[in-house]
Order: C-alpha cells, then sequence, then structure tokens
C-alpha cells in the first residue's frame, strides 16, 4: 500500500489511474472466472468434440486407432435414416410433454392445497418430498418391484379392487410398458416441481389474494386469474427445466425396460448409449445427439416465444 | 485501490484452496503407491544381495465382469491364492458390472485405461481384438505348447484371423431343464427330444393362469437370442453365410424356430410375460414352481438351489425338429466367458504368467469338481476326471458336446443381434406380427447394417 | 338464517377435510414404492417373490444388509459418496455464487452470452459427452481418482446453480450493497458480508440440488472409478443389479443404505429450501 501512497507525484498520477482503471475493469470478470473455466473445461470442450465426431467416419474405434476421415454430413444422414429414429423421437417427445404436463397439473395441486392447509403442513411437505430426494436409479428399480407381474403390489392392489381380471404384464407390452414409465418418471419429478411451486405461492402477496377473496372470486377462477399469473416467471422456469431434463432422462428408462420390449420404448438419449457404446458408431451418436440437443433448443425457444407473447398480453 | 487488490487476493485465494484440496485427494493417492514402491526396493535390497536378477513387483489390475455369486466368490479366492504364491506379481480384482461392460470396457479402451487382465463376454473379442486393444496372446513364445491344453473348439471361437484374443475360463453351454415334480406329476419322466414333444408336453404342464410350460428371457434382446437360436441351430440353420456377408435370417431353419416359440405362445404353454422377463424374473418364476421347462446353462443350478433348496431338475439336450430344416450340422451354440490381455498392458510377460495359470488345467479342474461355479471347464484334462461324469446335466452335454457352433466373430453381431432380428422375432413371438412378415423385416435390417461395412 | 350458516360450516368443514383427503392420496402415491423397498429389505428371501405379495415379514431380519456388505465394501463406497458429494457442493456453491454475483452485478459484458451458453449446456445427453470427458480426464492425470469425479460434478452443476443464485442475487435491492459500498466495503467484502447472508435460503436450496446431483451421478462414476477405493455407491448398487442373480432384498438394502444420506441432509435443510428455491426464478 506504501508504495501507491509514494508514487503520488504529478506526471504518472494518470497513466497509473489509467491502469487501474483497467485493471479494475479486469479484476470484476475474476468473479465469473472459475465458473466459466470449469465449465468451458469439461463441459463445451465435449460438445465441440461431439461435433468434430459427427463430421468423422462413423466406425471411429474400429479401426484401431487410426486417423479418422472427414466424411461431411453423411452421418447427420444415416442417423436420420437410422431405423429406430423415428420410432425413439415420437416416444421421446410423448414420454416429455406426458410425464411433464401430468406432473405440473399433480404439482400445482398439491402445492395449492399445501399452501391452504395450516395443520400438518411440515408432514406433508417432508414426506411428499422422498420421491425427489432419493435417486433415480432407486426409484426406477422400486417401480420395477411393483410392476411385476407375477408378484407387483400393483397386480395385487387392481385384482383386490376388481379393476382387472387376471395379472397383467404391465412391462411385457408397448402400451402397459411406456404407460408404466411415464407413471415411474411422473412420480419421480412431481416433487420437485410441486416444492417449486409452493415457494411461489408463498411469494404471491397476501394482498392480492384478499384483494381477490373480495371480489368474491370463486377458488378456481381465483387461481386462474389472479394468482398464477403472479408466479408465471416460476411457472415457466419450472416447465422448461423439466422439459430439458426429462428429454435427456436415461436411468429410468434403461433401468425399468431397456428400451424393450423389442424396442418399442427406446427413447433417443438410450438410442445414443445404444449406438455410442454397443455398436462402435460413435460418428452416428455424435450426430444424433446434436440433432437431439437441436430439438430440445428450438422446443424451448418456441415455448419461451409462445409463454413470453401470452404473458406480455 | 486497497479494494481491488482485496478481491484479486480473495479470487486467488480461492482458487488456490479449492485447487490444493483437489491436489490433496490426488497426491494422496500417488504418496501410497510410492511408499509401496520404496517399501519393495528395500526389501528387495535386503533380501536379494545375491541374486543379480532382482525380480521387480508387479500389480497386475484385473476386472472381473459379473457371474453367478458362487463364481464371483471362487475367481476372488483363486486370485487370493495366486497372490500368496506369486509375491512378485500381485493381482488385483475388481469387480465390475455385467450390465454396463460396454460402455465401461468402451471407454477404458479408449482412454488407454483398461485394466491388464479382463474376463468379459467372449464377444468382445469380435470388436476390441480386432480394434487392436487386446493383446494377441499368439505373440507369447511358449503359446504354441500352451494352446494343447484347452479344448479346440473354445479357442476357435476367440481366435480373430489367426490371432488369438484371449483364453476361455468357462464355456456356457445351454441345455434344456426342467421341474422334475411338476414333470413326474404329468407323466412326463425325461424331457421332450423334438420339436412337437416339446408343445405337447408343455401345454400339458400349462395351468392357465397359474403355471405355464416354458419360459424364455425376453426382456433383454441379447439374452433372448442366446436362448432362443439353440433351437434355430439345432434345426440346421446358421446365421450367416460363409463369408458373413448376408443374413441367413429367411431361411427354413429361422423360420421354424420361430414358428415353435409363436405356436407354444398361442397355445398359451409360453410364459405369456416372458416380454417383460429378465434373468432375475425368470429364476423367482423357477424357483416359485411357475414356470416348467427353459433353457439356461449351468449357472443357474446353484441360483436355484439358493432360492428353493429341495428342488430337483430333469436335463435334456435342446430339442430337434424332426427333419432338419438348414444344410448346417445340426449344432448347439456355444457361449463363453474369457480372460484377455490390454494391448497396452505394461507388465505383459507378467499377465501372460497370471493369465496361464489362471484359465489353465489346474483352475480348471475346479469346474467339474464344483459345478455350483456354473460352467463347463474349458481345459481337456479336465474331461478325463472321474467326477465329470457327475456333472449335473452331463449326458445333455454329452448330446450335444460334439456339434459345438459359434456366433460369426464379426465387429457388428451385437448390432445385428439387437436391431437387426430380435426385436422382429420377439413381435412374432408375441403375436404382433406374421412369422413371415417379420422375418422379412428382420433380413431387410440385417442387410443394411451388413453393407454398412 | 341459520340454515344459511350451518350449510357454510358444512361446507368448511368437508372443504377442509377433503384437503387433507387429498394430500394423503398424494402422500400414500409418493411414499409407498419405498415403503415397499424398506419392507422388502427386511425379509427372507422366501417372503421376497411370492403371490400372494406379503406385507410384513415375518420375522424381520437384518441379513440382506449384512450380506452386501460382505459382497462389497460398501462402507468405503458410501466415504467416497460423501466426500465427493460435499465437495462438489460446496465447490459448486462458491464458483457459481461468484459467478452469480459477477453475472448480476457487475454489468459484464456477454452475461446474457454466458447464462445461454450454461443453459445450452444442458442439453447434451450424458451419453455423448462422456468419453471426450474422459479422455480429458486422464491427460489432466486424475482418472480413477476422487479429485477427477469432484472436478466433473462441480462442472456439471455450476450452469444449473448459477442460474439459480442468479435470480436470488438479483431480488437482494442494490441499496443494502450501495449503503455497504459508502461503509468502505469492497465488493468482495459486500458479497460475503450482504449478499450471501440475505439469500442463505437459496444457498441452502442450491446446495441440496447439488448434493443430490452429485450423490446420484452413475455413467460418470461408473466409467472414471474402476477401483474400490475410489467408487461411489451409486456404482456399487450399479454392480449389485448388474449381477446374474441379486435377490431383491438385498437390493432394496441397497437402495435403502443409498437412499438415507440425503434424506438425513434434505431433513436439514428442509426449512431453508422451501422459502428458497424459487425466489431466484421468481424474477429473472
Amino acid at each position: 500500500m506504501d508504495i501507491f501512497k509514494k508514487s503520488k507525484n504529478k506526471t504518472d498520477n494518470m497513466t497509473i489511474a489509467l491502469r487501474f482503471k483497467n485493471l479494475r475493469a479486469m479484476s470484476r470478470y475474476l468473479y465469473i472466472m472459475p465458473a466459466v473455466v470449469l465449465v468451458a473445461l469439461i463441459v463445451i470442450y465435449p460438445i465441440i468434440s461431439n461435433i468434430i465426431n459427427s463430421l468423422q467416419t462413423d466406425k471411429r474405434l474400429l479401426t484401431g486407432g487410426a486417423k479418422p476421415a472427414f466424411v461431411g454430413f453423411s452421418n447427420f444422414i444415416s442417423a436420420w435414416n437410422e431405423g429406430l429414429f423415428q420410432v425413439s423421437l415420437k416416444n421421446s417427445l410423448l414420454f416429455t410433454i406426458s410425464s411433464v404436463a401430468i406432473a405440473f397439473v399433480f404439482g400445482l395441486i398439491i402445492s395449492v392445497l399445501l399452501n391452504r392447509v395450516k395443520r400438518f403442513r411440515v408432514f406433508y411437505r417432508v414426506l411428499i418430498v422422498v420421491p425427489w430426494v432419493i435417486s433415480p436409479m432407486v426409484a426406477a428399480l422400486s417401480w420395477k418391484f411393483l410392476f411385476n407381474d407375477s408378484f407387483g403390489l400393483i397386480n395385487y392392489f387392481f385384482l383386490k379392487i376388481g379393476l382387472i381380471n387376471e395379472k397383467i404384464v404391465w412391462l411385457g407390452n408397448f402400451k402397459t410398458a411406456f404407460m408404466a414409465l411415464t407413471i415411474a418418471n411422473i412420480w419421480r419429478i412431481f416433487p420437485f416441481i410441486t416444492i417449486m411451486l409452493l415457494a411461489g405461492l408463498q411469494s404471491v402477496s397476501k394482498d392480492i389474494e384478499e384483494a381477490a377473496e373480495i371480489d368474491g372470486a370463486g377458488l378456481v377462477q381465483k387461481y386462474i386469474h389472479i394468482i398464477l399469473p403472479q408466479m408465471k416467471h416460476v411457472i415457466i422456469i419450472v416447465i422448461l427445466l423439466q422439459f430439458i431434463w426429462n428429454f435427456n432422462e436415461f436411468t429410468v428408462i434403461q433401468t425399468l425396460t431397456q428400451g424393450g420390449p423389442a424396442d418399442s420404448t427406446v427413447v433417443l438419449p438410450v438410442l445414443i448409449h445404444k449406438l455410442g457404446f454397443k455398436y462402435w458408431r460413435a460418428g452416428t451418436a455424435s450426430a444424433l445427439s446434436l440433432i437431439l440437443s437441436l430439438i430440445i433448443l428450438i422446443l424451448s425457444s418456441l415455448y419461451l416465444r409462445i409463454v413470453g407473447r401470452k404473458s406480455d398480453e | 485501490m486497497k479494494n481491488i487488490i482485496k478481491s484479486l487476493f480473495i479470487t486467488i485465494l480461492i482458487f488456490t484452496v479449492i485447487f490444493s484440496t483437489l491436489l490433496i485427494f490426488t497426491s494422496c493417492k500417488k504418496e501410497t503407491a510410492e511408499t509401496t514402491v520404496a517399501e519393495t526396493t528395500a526389501a528387495a535390497e535386503t533380501t536379494v544381495a545375491e541374486t543379480t536378477t532382482a525380480t521387480e513387483k508387479v500389480t497386475l489390475e484385473f476386472w472381473l465382469y459379473g457371474g453367478v455369486e458362487d463364481n464371483i466368490k471362487w475367481n476372488k479366492t483363486m486370485v487370493e491364492k495366486w497372490n500368496s504364491e506369486n509375491p512378485d506379481i500381485q493381482v488385483n480384482l475388481t469387480l465390475q458390472s455385467w450390465e454396463t461392460m460396454f460402455e465401461h470396457f468402451q471407454t477404458a479402451a479408449s482412454t488407454g485405461t483398461m485394466p491388464d487382465i479382463a474376463r468379459v463376454h467372449g464377444s468382445m473379442v469380435n470388436q476390441y481384438g480386432t480394434g487392436g486393444f487386446l493383446e494377441p496372446l499368439n505373440n507369447f513364445s511358449d503359446y504354441s505348447q500352451v494352446k494343447n491344453d484347452y479344448i479346440e473348439g473354445y479357442l476357435h471361437t476367440l481366435n480373430i484371423n489367426g490371432q488369438q484374443y484371449g483364453f476361455p475360463q468357462l464355456g456356457l453351454i445351454f441345455i434344456l431343464m426342467g421341474n422334475k415334480k411338476m414333470l413326474n406329476d404329468a407323466g412326463y419322466q425325461e424331457l421332450p427330444k423334438t420339436w412337437d414333444e416339446l408343445k405337447e408336453t408343455a401345454k400339458k404342464l400349462t395351468v392357465p393362469g397359474k403355471q405355464w410350460g416354458y419360459s424364455i428371457i425376453g426382456a433383454n434382446t441379447r439374452d433372448f437370442t442366446y436362448r432362443w437360436s439353440e433351437y434355430m441351430f439345432k434345426a440346421g440353420g446358421d446365421v450367416l453365410n460363409t463369408d458373413w456377408s448376408k443374413s441367413l435370417v429367411t431361411e427354413p431353419a429361422w423360420e421354424g424356430a420361430v414358428q415353435l416359440f409363436a405356436d407354444m405362445k398361442k397355445d398359451g404353454s409360453l410364459d405369456p410375460a416372458f416380454l417383460a422377463t429378465d434373468f432375475e424374473g425368470q429364476l423367482n418364476k423357477i424357483a416359485g414352481n411357475q414356470v416348467a421347462m427353459w433353457l439356461e446353462g449351468g449357472y443357474i443350478i446353484g441360483p436355484i438351489a439358493g432360492k428353493a433348496p429341495n428342488m430337483e431338475l430333469l436335463y435334456g439336450a435342446v430339442p430337434a425338429p424332426a427333419e432338419a430344416l438348414g444344410k448346417s450340422p445340426q449344432g448347439t451354440l456355444q457361449d463363453i466367458i474369457m480372460v484377455c490381455m490390454s494391448s497396452a498392458s505394461k507388465h505383459k510377460e507378467a499377465a501372460w504368467k497370471f493369465l496361464k495359470w489362471y484359465t489353465g488345467p489346474e483352475a480348471d479342474k475346479d469346474y467339474v469338481l464344483h459345478p455350483e461355479l456354473g460352467g463347463l471347464p474349458v481345459c481337456k484334462a479336465s474331461m478325463d476326471l472321474p467326477e465329470w461324469k457327475n456333472i449335473p446335466g452331463f449326458e445333455a452335454y454329452q448330446a450335444e458336446g460334439g456339434t459345438l457352433r459359434a456366433m460369426p466373430a464379426i465387429p457388428t453381431l451385437v448390432e445385428l443381434i439387437e436391431q437387426g432380428w430380435a426385436p422382429s422375432i420377439l413381435k412374432a413371438v408375441n403375436g404382433d406380427m406374421s412369422v413371415e412378415d417379420a422375418l422379412k423385416e428382420a433380413q431387410s435390417k440385417c442387410d443394411a447394417i451388413l453393407s454398412k461395412k | 338464517m341459520n340454515s344459511h350458516m350451518n350449510i357454510n360450516i358444512f361446507k368448511k368443514t368437508v372443504l377442509g377435510s377433503l384437503k387433507h383427503i387429498v394430500l394423503i392420496i398424494f402422500i400414500i402415491i409418493a411414499i409407498v414404492p419405498i415403503a415397499w423397498i424398506i419392507l422388502t429389505s427386511f425379509k427372507s428371501t422366501s417372503e421376497v417373490a411370492v403371490w400372494p405379495p406379503i406385507f410384513f415379514p415375518k420375522h424381520p431380519s437384518f441379513v440382506a444388509y449384512l450380506k452386501i456388505w460382505e459382497y462389497a465394501p460398501f462402507g468405503i463406497f458410501l466415504k467416497n459418496s460423501v466426500i465427493v458429494s460435499l465437495f462438489a457442493g460446496t465447490f459448486t456453491i462458491i464458483c457459481s455464487s461468484m459467478a452469480a454475483y459477477g453475472l448480476a452485478r457487475l454489468n459484464l459484458r456477454g452475461t446474457k452470452f454466458i447464462l445461454s451458453a450454461f443453459l445450452i449446456s444442458q442439453m447434451f445427453p450424458g451419453a455423448s459427452i462422456i468419453i471426450p470427458v474422459a479422455q480429458m480426464i486422464v491427460k489432466m492425470d486424475l482418472y480413477n481418482t476422487l479429485t477427477g469425479l469432484i472436478l466433473i460434478y462441480t462442472a456439471f452443476l455450476i450452469p444449473f446453480s448459477t442460474w439459480m443464485l442468479y435470480g436470488y442475487f438479483r431480488t437482494i435491492p442494490k441499496e443494502l450493497e450501495e449503503a455497504a459500498f459508502i461503509d468502505g466495503c469492497s465488493r468482495g467484502r459486500s458479497l460475503i458480508k450482504v449478499i450471501l447472508p440475505l439469500s442463505l435460503p437459496g444457498l441452502g436450496a442450491t446446495f441440496i440440488f447439488c448434493f443430490l446431483g452429485a450423490w446420484n451421478e452413475y455413467l460418470f462414476a461408473l466409467v472414471f472409478a474402476n477401483d474400490y477405493t475410489v467408487r461411489t455407491l451409486p456404482v456399487g448398487l450399479g454392480t449389485l443389479i448388474g449381477q446374474f442373480n441379486t435377490s431383491w432384498e438385498r437390493l432394496s438394502a441397497a437402495a435403502i443404505i443409498f437412499s438415507i444420506p440425503p434424506l438425513i441432509l434434505f431433513l436439514l435443510l428442509e426449512r431453508s429450501l422451501v422459502s428458497g428455491l424459487t425466489a431466484g426464478a421468481m424474477k429473472e
């Protein structure tokens, strides 16, 4: 510090001030440095290498480390023509949209109720969150027990209440297997949505709620027209994040059905995994994962645009 | 000014804190490694003053992928035995997951971090052998003597273009098994020998909604293929033509074998839950007296005994059609668990020593003496042991033994199974598709995969 | 009048209990699968896969818990998991709170770009980036170490937690910080003394999120940690699943051991989580 005080003669003053101004401007960037460097190193680099891979020979590893050749966009064409591509794209969209939509409705109902009850509130809150806190792997495993055809609890329960006449092989045909996957996934994600929405509801000011009550608006109307618009940012971000994460969901599907029976529940991440790791087609797998991220990107920005326009009105 | 310096200082401090903590973890590991090296060199100096060629102590990494419980235990004790007998060559065994063998092994291969030795499924030679990741064992000088110990059929399967990429550790031959009590109660003393008998017996043993005559794993396409294709091989069919350029999926042997299962499904005698059945699921059904017959390797005997200690089993050869449907010799699929060496290993000679011993005649004997290990011996010498005749299902193996067939050793085998034929066949068996259409679909898919060379 | 009152009271009590009934139904849905796993883990082998299902084991046994300990050193896995998750969570919080502060308060050029780049980085499937990441970790000589795992998790958790904290920091009035500057605080000091204490709930919530993310991660842990000494619990559980025959009571026992630490953490930080979590997302 002494140095700075001593150098207070007039000629150097300007240059030092300038230098420090630059330094000060630079120093602000130090705050974001660790995060940006780490993310760039571990996240961005693989994405770039993914792009490079997608433009190179498909069976890269099979050549025994020989230099891969540049093949242009042919990997994208072969990814598009891949037998399972269309099935898995359809499944991915169906799986993600139905999971997020249903889980959102559940989350909304529970969070509204939780916000209105006074007794046992903490008790409810702690128990409802269990599916989110345990690992997706454990979640998938427990649903595999429940859906088991020969001794699963679901068959037992449905038989008891007379909903079905004989045991159903839930994971053994396309329709029920897909339903089972979606149910397990909804179960896994609805607590997170509930908690996020609950926090949003709690931050809606009490004045607005009371004003609505005086207006004599019905309960449902009150929520649709007054309270939910207040927390639109929460809703937007919750849905967006869930959409991105669920589109990339791998563990639940791999553990429950491995994409079966007969490949009928394959989704894009599972297909990419198969191509990359089992069939040694790194090129096609990379191309496919770029297509996947592009789909997410397009859908997310489309969604943001629609939601943004609506909320502006 | 103060502020700037302070913020700079704090940022740097945070950086150093983070990275020094990170470094502590790494350095911990390295230090221990160094100390062991130091210890051994010190030990070598004190004890081996007289012997000039002080052998350096090496540690081999050994990855063991999956297996039934008894088999894992056996592997552990064998490694312990080796370690106590060979202080110079220590083996560090790590258990890995069978289910994630592909992703795990591939990441290791593409980052150059493969272990010295690995025990994997025999089909891994197709990709990793030709990919240059496995050491050809014929590079070692005494290979030509050592190889005479093993049964040729097994060695041949692990040999691609004259390069021996692994030694077999245990053979897996699927035979027909049955629940003795259920069969006896229905008036059968032994298992069916022909397809027609199989259909009939399975039908008789079925009690709708309660028990089924036949069970197969259908939740995993590879597991399904290895248990279904036995019937196709038995009918004289094959997977590919001789130069491996064309798939033979629409041949009569395939059609017959698919039709057999489709018929059993139609009769209601094939477990209707087969598409959702995995290994553990099938095991539970067997132990719970819900299924009467199934095709499996010997490794299932131990787990069955674990779940249902009093269950008696019948063994038989894979049933054959009344007359051969294909031109190939009637055969049985042989599946192999192999031990291989990484081409990136730094201690190849040591690894070779261990590998020879681990799969060799001395260790192999145990597969005859302990049938609960769940595999068949792979060395010729084991066949001469008197206990060989007592192995459960001996007669069935004997009947299959002469005509072992193998899946083609092409790199696209996994893709052919999973994407080529298995989904279509599963659909046909389940009745979602006619057998003819399914096989046509499979043919076009297989051809597309094969043309992508 | 009187009847009107009665109807009102009736409405209130019915509606009030209806709320609780609906909530309890959802709670049951939420905990039945887990309760079933807990019950299964105390059963004997002969009670697991039977029809009709046995709900309560006749003689609850800890055999399954003891058996998995025999099978692999789950104690070491547990220790590794705790170390990795705690460090990854802490480092993520440090890095992303600094970044979030920088982005929210310092008018940096490229703020929007960095934020959207962070969001886009979340859109890639794990399977396709695992090999390049592995190659890099090997180059850095961090393969098969806990350090490598901590580094990867930190990097993968930073984007989301930066987004969350960015939202929280923006909700804190600028005036508060300006008052601190007048008192002679530096920026770093004001971050520590003003911003962080005010957004403690948000930090707690973000920390839980990061801890869970690191705790549950499977694919990276599988391919980067090959030794027992550095293996984490998800891989231990995965190896158990991947065995040829693993009875369900043992799998359940492992799953329970696996789920307890995050549940404890959640109970500890539950309050902050609920009051926090979305405050950040409220104002973009």
